[in-house]
């Protein structure tokens, strides 16, 4: 990994991959899904998770799976309204940073 | 490390959380290990790398920004760099309340309270204490000066003994073997008395002294 992925990057990413799933997914799914783009530890999400739990984006509910209680994440209504932030926040600065890698001489 | 092991010492190292933080984590990280399967237990017991490594990950995602480098702040992501940087202090704190002034006055009061008890009591100790120190003093030059006596009393049966030498030899040579025995006796009590004290002494008074040095010590200490 050459770029360092911030603390609002990771939560849009995150974000975006809870939203997929309309009656949200669980913590090792959300990770395996989030590794297919990113590559993260095993350990780095929960926090993420967590944090945007706290500032109601995620909201978690318990589902019963295979005679155990699973949790699940799903993104709030904030939560949509913060990634739909974030993608026109990326698509601003992504394509800048393109446009100057593969621009021509005029800037 | 089995995950039963990890999550256990997980647990632990999760001690300053509060019980509702830490049951959170701990139950997303059973669930990670059951959703995984156990046959990929051994696999992301490795890529978690040490109970260590989680707790500090999980309390760095609680206090602080995860990568203090970046633009996210509570009021949103703020991206132009010259924009006025007002981030609100995220630090929780965990530390339980405590005050100085609250502490002073408590340490007070316990000594307003406990000193007309403390001194009296004080004076008795040290007085008991004394008394047997000075017993002990006294015993001790008792035997010191016994021994002497003994001994003292050995010569003057010897040279009695030996004034009576002429008169009737048997039971003079009686007494003045006496005599030795008693020199002898007495002599060897004293020195071994002797060495003892001399051995004894320093190191016991040193001791004594430092004992009752000690309260003023601690006192000078603390202020």
């Amino acid at each position: 990994m050459v770029f360092n992925t911030g603390a609002a990057l990771l939560d849009a990413i995150v974000l975006a991959v809870v939203s997929k799933s309309e009656e949200g997914t669980y913590g090792y799914k959300i990770t395996q899904d989030v590794r297919k783009t990113l590559d993260v530890s095993e350990s780095t999400l929960y926090p993420v998770l967590r944090r945007l739990q706290k500032d109601e984006c995620l909201e978690v509910y318990d589902k019963q799976f295979d005679g155990r209680n699973r949790r699940y994440y799903q993104v709030t209504l904030k939560g949509l309204a913060q990634l739909n932030f974030y993608k026109t926040e990326w698509k601003n600065y992504s394509c800048k940073i393109s446009d100057l890698f593969e621009g021509g001489d005029a800037l | 490390m089995t995950r039963t092991e990890f999550m256990n010492e997980l647990e632990l190292l999760l001690f300053d959380l509060s019980k509702n933080e830490r049951d959170e984590a701990l139950q997303y990280y059973n669930d990670y290990f059951d959703d995984a399967g156990k046959e990929n237990e051994a696999e992301i017991l490795k890529k978690l790398e040490s109970p260590q490594k989680v707790a500090q990950t999980i309390r760095s995602g609680l206090y602080d920004d995860m990568d203090a480098k970046s633009e996210y702040s509570e009021t949103g992501y703020h991206y132009t760099p010259f924009e006025d940087k007002n981030l609100p202090s995220r630090n929780v704190q965990k530390k339980p309340w405590t005050s100085k002034p609250l502490k002073l006055i408590l340490i007070l009061l316990i000594l307003v309270v406990g000193l007309p008890m403390l001194l009296p009591a004080a004076a008795t100790v040290s007085g008991i204490v004394l008394s047997i120190v000075i017993a002990l003093f006294v015993i001790l030059a008792l035997l010191l000066g016994g021994g002497f006596v003994v001994a003292g009393i050995g010569v003057v049966i010897f040279v009695f003994a030996c004034l009576l030498l002429p008169g009737s030899f048997i039971s003079s040579l009686g007494l003045l073997g006496s005599g030795l025995i008693l020199i002898a006796l007495g002599l060897s009590v004293s020195v071994l008395l002797w060495w003892c004290a001399l051995k004894l002494f320093p190191p016991a008074f040193r001791w004594l002294v430092e004992l009752i040095r000690k309260p003023f010590h601690r006192k000078e200490n603390r202020s």
